[in-house]
């Protein structure tokens, strides 16, 4: 059957016989699922799914780099055996614009095995952590802390609360005071500064000291934005009413809860939660004592000599990492980030391959040892430049317009076809950073220099909105510029004809 | 009816008839071809897999058989009316000089009409290979002007060279089996499919490679390679085809025989090509060739139907007897014997002697004193009208 399916598609369609895609791409599937099916039958469980880190993917990465490489290779040896271009076959104009396609496809298919891999493992994750509710687990974790020792600093006065409000005030007043402002205003900014001075050395001489009023930290924190948990100054305030009124039942609650989520995560510890109440109402002021270990074997490497350290431990290091597990996993990796390297990576290597295909050998390589030379006189001369981020893409911009311009003019003019052929190389192998490096010519120009403004005690001018627009989309650009590439393609499958049609000399 | 057509029907009976089936075949196949008609195709490959399954038939058996199959031809008929032989290549003037040897190619002035072949003959590296590379558009010529009338838009150099094949002398390897390598040729000359497969039995059988068709290029001879090549190259339908010594692989029988189906396939009614061929093999091109273009350090001279119009600086001495001679006899007996009709020259050139007489010499006078003088002749070629005569140093 498959030999009559061969046969079929050699007599109907010699482009995609000839490109092996109806072999390689569903070799190339089959080997997704495998390794979609290998990520998702992984043995995770919630109190493990500490264990389960990122470099763990190592190994997988490898192998799928391997299998890549060798399916990519097995493929060539196929691919490479007949060009109907170079032959001069009666093929249409738009014959090899398909045929680049589909090495595209064929890139794209093969190189994103370890992906498969790890989609496969984050859906089983998703299915073992189903019934988390981060939220909640996040607001428990962090609300216990106040009342749990790991790290004395983070129960500074300096990094209480009040302090972080009055080193904000403090910013704010010192910008308002170098803004033009009318005198009565000017001495209200002033007292109020000074004022908060004054404050500040108030507390200097309480220097160091550690309470469990002071905490002030989300100690789960996620970054998504999608997930809302409570804030600093929210938890300090609920923290505070229960220090301070005595709530000895409420944070023995809330430390067992933080036990309960240990258990629930497979987090070691041995916090005693009625111990630890005490602890945290040991005086009057709350002081912070004893110091828990985050790990049974490495005590945390606090500061200070007048602290001890406590016999009861957590790993808080492991929690903190099956609770960020949990969000990445639920965030996923899909993002147009992670799509715009491999479409780059796919059309990088569809573009090398393609020239191959379409030109010689001989100006192919020329064209690589080329573009060495070429690197290392654009770096010396950019050396004499200032403003390297703005010289460099001018002058690859420039080398690859006059590259363009006596690539077209041998080719239309039937000159030496050597030059013509590592011309017409670098033009295509340069086509992907045409625009990306125009946007960072205009992005790198239009750059607020707010080095100068401060020297002049003025606050940084606004970005050009050009300048904001750019920065927030590169994405955008890069996405376009992919688009962009693959309809400039239809001008090289053009010029790379006419090339090849060209006399040798 | 068409008369052309009508012809080929009748040479095929007649092939037959007289018993020289192996051209017969071949013929029938030619004949088959210019139908283009799938079921002609299917009946001609049933009618070889017939042959190579009943070896020892009777041969008024075949007879009816192939009766059978040309009352098919005829009644398909060719699939385009025969046309008067188009010019397709003119060359004017054209010269070459390469930078680096300064060797030159001068002063190159002919035509090329369809259905005609030209021989290329000179010794190595007198710019054979140049010519052609020239002709396929593979070099660009300093001055002058190569014209090919096929060619409708001039500046898609790419379409031209789609009809303008050349194969060189060393053929690139190719991979997977002969007959794959046919399936794949044609859809991008709009055969597909079932088509294809006739095509590519067809021409399969036509160039005797049946055999062959499911081996590879390793398990072939270089022979057959050469056969495969010229096989994919007409299932191409060129315009011009330029072949850079064809004939280096291949056996005596076997160069004889390509050179004549050739000769016959260029000489299509519905797909006609002009040839341009080089080789050493002087005396078998001369047999296909319409015109020798014999080239002397980069200078053409032409022949035409036995008529010279040379140019440039080879000496054309055309006003007389040459032949070429091998025997056991000394250079001093064949003096003795051969002036006394007037001998101007005798060479002796790789066991062979070159003898010039007057144009008055006749052949008859010349085997006469032969025998006079006892002069046995291993080897005997009149080659006054052949473009060997050029290779006399």
């Amino acid at each position: 059957m498959l030999k009559k399916f061969n046969q079929k598609l050699i007599s109907n369609n010699p482009l995609l016989w000839n490109t092996r895609v109806a072999l390689i791409i569903p070799a190339a599937l089959i080997i997704h699922v495998l390794f979609y099916i290998a990520g998702f039958l992984q043995p995770i469980k919630l109190t493990e799914l500490w264990v389960y880190h990122y470099y763990k993917m190592e190994g997988v990465i490898i192998f799928s780099v391997l299998i890549s490489a060798l399916m990519i290779i097995g493929w060539l040896t196929l691919y490479l055996r007949n060009n109907p271009f170079k032959s001069f076959y009666t093929i249409g104009k738009t014959y090899l614009y398909y045929e680049f396609l589909l090495i595209f496809v064929v890139f794209l298919s093969t190189s994103t095995f370890f992906l498969t891999y790890k989609q496969g493992l984050y859906n089983r994750i998703d299915i073992v952590t189903k019934d988390v509710v981060l939220e909640e687990d996040a607001n428990d974790i962090n609300l216990a802390m106040h009342f749990m020792a790991f790290d004395a600093s983070d129960f500074d006065i300096r990094y209480s609360c009040d302090s972080l409000r009055a080193d904000y005030l403090r910013d704010s007043l010192e910008l308002l005071s170098k803004k033009n402002m009318p005198q009565d205003a000017q001495d209200s900014i002033a007292a109020a500064m000074a004022e908060l001075e004054a404050t500040y050395q108030a507390v200097d001489t309480v220097e160091y000291e550690k309470s469990y009023l002071h905490y002030c930290k989300q100690y789960i924190k996620f970054y998504s934005g999608s997930i809302h948990i409570k804030h600093e100054y929210e938890l300090d305030a609920i923290a505070q009413r229960w220090l301070l009124n005595g709530r000895k039942d409420s944070i023995t609650m809330q430390i067992n809860k933080f036990i309960a989520l240990c258990r629930k995560y497979g987090i070691s510890n041995s916090i005693n939660a009625e111990r630890q109440v005490d602890e945290c109402f040991n005086d009057k002021r709350h002081t912070v004592l004893n110091i828990l270990s985050s790990s049974d074997a490495y005590p945390a490497d606090n500061e200070k000599v007048n602290i001890r350290y406590s016999s009861y431990f957590a790993n808080t290091y492991n929690l903190t990492q099956s609770i960020e597990k949990v969000e990445t996993v639920r965030l996923g990796f899909w993002n147009a980030e992670v799509l715009i390297i491999i479409l780059y990576y796919s059309l990088g290597m569809a573009i090398i391959l393609f020239s191959f295909r379409t030109t010689r050998l001989k100006q192919w390589f020329m064209a690589i040892i080329g573009i060495g030379l070429l690197s290392v006189l654009v770096s010396l001369v950019v050396l004499g430049f200032h403003n390297e981020e703005q010289a460099i893409p001018a002058l690859l911009l420039t080398i690859w317009v006059v590259v363009l311009f006596f690539a077209l003019r041998f080719i239309y003019k039937q000159g030496p076809k050597t030059i013509s052929g590592i011309f017409l190389n670098w033009v295509f192998w340069f086509i992907p950073f045409v625009v990306p490096l125009v946007f960072v010519m205009i992005y790198e120009a239009t750059d607020t220099d707010c080095y100068e403004a401060y020297q002049q005690g003025l606050p940084c001018p606004p970005d050009a909105p050009i300048h904001t627009w750019i920065g927030h989309n590169w994405d955008i650009i890069n996405g376009s510029n992919i688009l962009l590439v693959l309809v400039l393609l239809l001008v090289y499958v053009g010029l790379v004809r006419k090339w090849q049609a060209n006399p040798e000399e | 009816m068409n008369p052309a057509f009508e012809t080929h029907l009748q040479e095929v009976h007649s092939h037959y008839q007289s018993g020289d089936a192996f051209l017969g075949l071949r013929r029938l196949t030619d004949c088959a071809f210019e139908t283009q008609n799938p079921e002609v195709f299917r009946k001609t490959i049933a009618f070889y897999e017939w042959l190579e399954t009943y070896t020892d038939v009777d041969k008024q058996e075949v007879l009816l058989k192939v009766n059978h199959l040309l009352e098919t031809i005829r009644n398909a008929g060719p699939k385009a009316g025969h046309k008067e032989n188009a010019k397709i290549l003119s060359v004017q003037k054209v010269t070459k000089t390469y930078l680096k040897s300064g060797f030159k190619i001068k002063d190159l002035n002919f035509e090329l009409n369809e259905r005609q072949i030209t021989g290329l003959v000179g010794e190595n590296g007198n710019g054979k290979t140049t010519l052609l590379r020239l002709l396929a558009a593979e070099l660009k010529p300093d001055n002058g002007l190569i014209n090919y009338s096929f060619a409708k838009d001039t500046a898609d150099t790419y379409e031209l060279k789609t009809k303008l094949i050349y194969i060189e002398q060393r053929i690139p390897r190719w991979y997977g089996t002969l007959m794959d390598n046919l399936h794949f040729v044609l859809p991008y000359y709009g055969i597909k499919g079932e088509d294809g497969h006739l095509w590519a039995d067809m021409m399969i059988a036509r160039l005797g490679l049946r055999p062959y068709r499911h081996l590879t290029w390793n398990r072939i001879s270089s022979g057959y390679r050469t056969r495969f090549e010229l096989a994919k190259t007409l299932l191409r339908k060129p315009k011009i085809l330029l072949l850079d010594e064809p004939l280096a692989n291949l056996d005596i029988l076997s160069q004889q025989t390509i050179l004549q189906d050739l000769k016959f396939m260029a000489n299509s009614i519905t797909a006609p090509f002009g040839m341009i061929l080089s080789s050493q093999h002087i005396y078998e091109v001369e047999k296909v060739s319409d015109t020798i273009i014999f080239i002397k350090n980069g200078v053409p001279q032409y022949q035409t139907n036995n008529t010279e119009y040379a140019t440039g600086n080879v000496d054309s001495n055309h006003n007389e007897l040459i032949v070429e001679l091998e025997t056991s006899a000394t250079r001093e007996v064949l003096a003795s014997a051969f002036n006394t009709i007037g001998v101007t020259k005798i060479q002796y050139n790789g066991g062979v002697f070159l003898l010039h007489f007057p144009a008055t010499v006749s052949i008859g006078l010349l085997l006469e004193t032969m025998a006079k003088n006892n002069i046995t002749p291993n080897y005997f070629r009149n080659i006054s009208n052949s473009s060997r005569r050029f290779f006399i140093n």
